[in-house]
């Protein structure tokens, strides 16, 4: 009961600072809300010592809003004309507030006795042990956020899509910036809460990330964006509950960390699993074809319906790209092995070795009739494209030709026949 | 009064500076800067990781993760910046909040009889730098601590000497080092591992964020006055110099974090230096 209710505060939390951290992913300043979440810090706990060493939520909200202002107007002041200082302004002004944080955190150890107790919890979170007074910032915070969305929906489009189009159609922009920042600051304290100031950025960063690996529809990714979020609440308390001793915080991290790998690796075609794995796939494929029409020659001229494996597998390939083609072969149920160690072929991998002859055979044919290459040249280019053509597409070539009896070496070329989804010839 | 302590205090941050302000300079213009952030953050997961494979403190070890973690994390950035053709700013950012997250989820979950105190690898213990057993030299007493990073200072400083050009012509144009031949890839992966060893070497005695304001703000001191690499250089090291002589005796006197002080002390000279050139810009006699 307990872990199903914060689990739900933290969903609540994480799924604002996912919705965000969106936008400022979207402008394509990722590391925006990780210099912002540093400058926090230092007024966070100049609130803390203003306020006579007391936690209130109104003066650590302004406290940290004024701070995370000065960091903005800063940078804004630093990258202006400066091209060297445009990229060296985020590192410069994250350790200069960071560093303010610590001077004030050191002030503060020494002058508290003890009131600073539950500061420390800030640095590192506890996620596991939100309470009602953060479901209720939390949703505080989700109310201004929507107020915000539904004030300056156009604004904040058009900000996060087209800064240039922003600056010329929109008036009140300062306003709108103040109210943004607001926002931010806003959802940072939430993340704050749950996961401390070090992995704050993290929540931001991680959804937004995930999401733009699947889709490019803005809509739809802010929709996997905010389910991310929700995974990440969810099966990361679990985490930090069935794993001893583990602090939520990081565990949260980590699950959205590992959705974001698998969404590189395996959603997308531009993947580079994917891409391994299209590799490996068509040099398996080609190397079995080559082997099964060899099978196929040793058939039809020294009429040999057993053979050994290294008379149909080429041996220029390396030693274990040779075994792994053999067992390609015999996995894909094309060839099975006799009583004397020999092998033969399947039914299945003579009706492929036919349809390979096929295809080799009426590509060399098109070559020579109608493209008027030289029969002495075709074979190796009729070798390479045979594994890129259907066995359809070359009967069109045929039908084009008219004629299809022998190839221009002399060989007959096999009768058509459709292959069904098994491999064995549909119709026979 | 010049005190020990203060010799000691300032012999670090002059030692550190030599080989950092270079790497810095080449940093900030190849737009890497973050890379000091990301080593920074990711080489607690090295600790973590060589603390659980050794199962004792040892210094070495934690050493050698700590560098392995590093190298491999700004390695991971290029190949998904490069392989998975994701943003350059996009995948900094996942990398590190990724590495620090799972260090402290390791740290968190199977090194809870060990007192291993993250604000010492925070904020760093500078402070307690005179009070370590010492070697003395002709009636001087110097802590082992100085004397290793002076090693690591020295040897940063030589390979960065070696190859001073490739390294030069790279960040000011790398096509045209690369066509020349005199940039070579090998040298990339040897200035990471340069840099990392040297963040590493500082953080046990300065803590995480001391090293970003030494590698950055004083370059963009030296960036703000002059184009000449030389001059560049030299405003660097005497900024330090300057930053370091306020800032300690008033942070003993103000009894804060020593590196913080000193990052704090640097931002504010280098802010004042900003604005100040800012508005004696407009009588400048070069042309716009």
């Amino acid at each position: 009961m307990i872990v199903s209710i914060s689990i739900f505060i933290a969903i609540i939390s994480i799924s604002l600072c996912a919705a965000v951290g969106f936008f400022s992913n979207l402008r394509n300043e990722t590391l925006e809300s990780e210099m912002l979440a540093h400058s926090l810090f230092p007024g966070f706990c100049a609130a803390f010592i203003l306020n006579t060493y007391t936690q209130s939520p109104l003066f650590i909200v302004l406290g940290s809003f004024f701070s995370a202002l000065l960091a903005l107007y800063l940078k804004n002041f630093l990258s202006e004309k400066e091209r060297a200082l445009k990229e060296a302004s985020l590192p410069f002004i994250l350790a200069t507030f960071y560093s303010a944080g610590v001077a004030l955190l050191s002030i503060i150890n020494r002058n508290a006795d003890g009131k600073q107790k539950g500061l420390s919890n800030i640095l590192i979170g506890q996620a596991n042990a939100l309470d009602q007074s953060d479901l209720l910032f939390a949703l505080f915070s989700w109310v201004v956020a929507l107020i915000f969305f539904a004030i300056n929906r156009r604004q904040l489009l058009s900000f996060s899509f087209d800064r240039s189009f922003f600056t010329t159609n929109f008036k009140k922009k300062e306003s709108f910036y103040v109210f943004y920042y607001f926002v931010i600051t806003l959802s940072l304290l939430v993340a704050a809460r749950s996961v401390g100031f070090l992995l704050a950025s993290s929540l931001f960063i991680l959804p937004a990330a995930s999401a733009e690996q699947l889709s490019k529809n803005y809509k739809k990714r802010f929709l996997i964006c905010l389910l991310v979020a929700a995974i990440m609440g969810g099966a990361g308390i679990l985490l930090s509950y069935y794993v001893k001793e583990a602090a939520a915080g990081p565990s949260l991290s980590i699950i959205g960390l590992i959705c974001f790998f698998i969404f590189l690796s395996f959603f997308t075609k531009k993947s580079w699993l994917y891409q391994l794995f299209s590799k490996i796939f068509w040099k398996y494929k080609i190397q079995s074809e080559d082997a099964l029409r060899k099978a196929f020659l040793l058939n039809e001229k020294e009429k040999k319906t057993q053979f050994q494996l290294h008379e149909i597998i080429s041996t220029q390939e390396s030693k274990s790209s040779q075994l792994l083609s053999s067992f390609h072969l015999k996995l894909k149920k094309y060839i099975h092995q006799n009583k004397d160690q020999s092998y033969s072929l399947s039914e299945k991998g003579a009706a492929h070795a036919e349809d390979m002859t096929y295809r080799h055979r009426s590509l060399e044919l098109f070559f020579v009739e109608k493209l008027k290459i030289d029969p002495n040249e075709v074979h190796e280019l009729a070798h390479q494209l045979e594994h890129y053509f259907s066995p359809q597409e070359c009967k069109k070539l045929i039908q084009e030709i008219g004629f299809d009896e022998n190839d221009p070496h002399g060989s007959k070329i096999p009768s058509y026949t459709l292959l069904n989804k098994k491999g064995v010839p549909g119709y026979l | 009064m010049i005190s020990s302590d203060f010799i000691i205090y300032f012999s670090a941050m002059m030692l550190a500076g030599v080989p950092a302000v270079f790497i810095g300079f080449i940093l900030i213009s190849r737009k890497q800067a973050m890379l000091i952030d990301v080593i920074s953050h990711s080489s607690l997961l090295g600790v973590v990781l060589a603390f659980l494979i050794v199962k004792k403190f040892s210094s070495l070890a934690f050493f050698i993760g700590a560098l392995l973690a590093s190298i491999s994390s700004s390695l991971f950035i290029d190949i998904m910046e490069k392989k998975a053709k994701i943003k350059k700013e996009q995948a900094t950012a996942v990398v590190f909040t990724g590495f620090l997250a799972l260090g402290l989820f390791l740290l968190s979950t199977y090194s809870k009889n060990v007192d291993l105190d993250l604000s010492c690898v925070l904020f760093g213990e500078l402070l307690f730098l005179p009070l370590e057993e010492s070697f003395s030299f002709f009636n001087i007493n110097v802590p082992q601590s100085l004397v290793r990073l002076g090693l690591s200072s020295f040897l940063v400083s030589f390979f960065l000497f070696i190859f001073w050009r490739p390294l030069f012509s790279h960040s000011f144009d790398s096509d045209f080092s690369q066509s020349t031949g005199v940039y070579k890839p090998y040298i990339n992966i040897l200035f990471i591992f340069l840099s990392s060893y040297f963040v590493i070497s500082l953080i046990k005695i300065m803590g995480v964020i001391l090293p970003l304001g030494l590698f950055i703000t004083p370059i963009l001191f030296g960036l703000n006055f002059f184009k000449n690499f030389q001059k560049i250089y030299l405003s660097a090291i005497l900024f330090l110099a300057l930053s370091s002589v306020v800032a300690l005796p008033l942070a003993n006197k103000f009894q804060v974090n020593i590196g913080a002080f000193l990052v704090l002390t640097q931002s504010t000279l280098f802010l004042i230096s900003y604005s100040l050139k800012k508005t004696f810009a407009k009588y400048s006699l070069e042309p716009m």
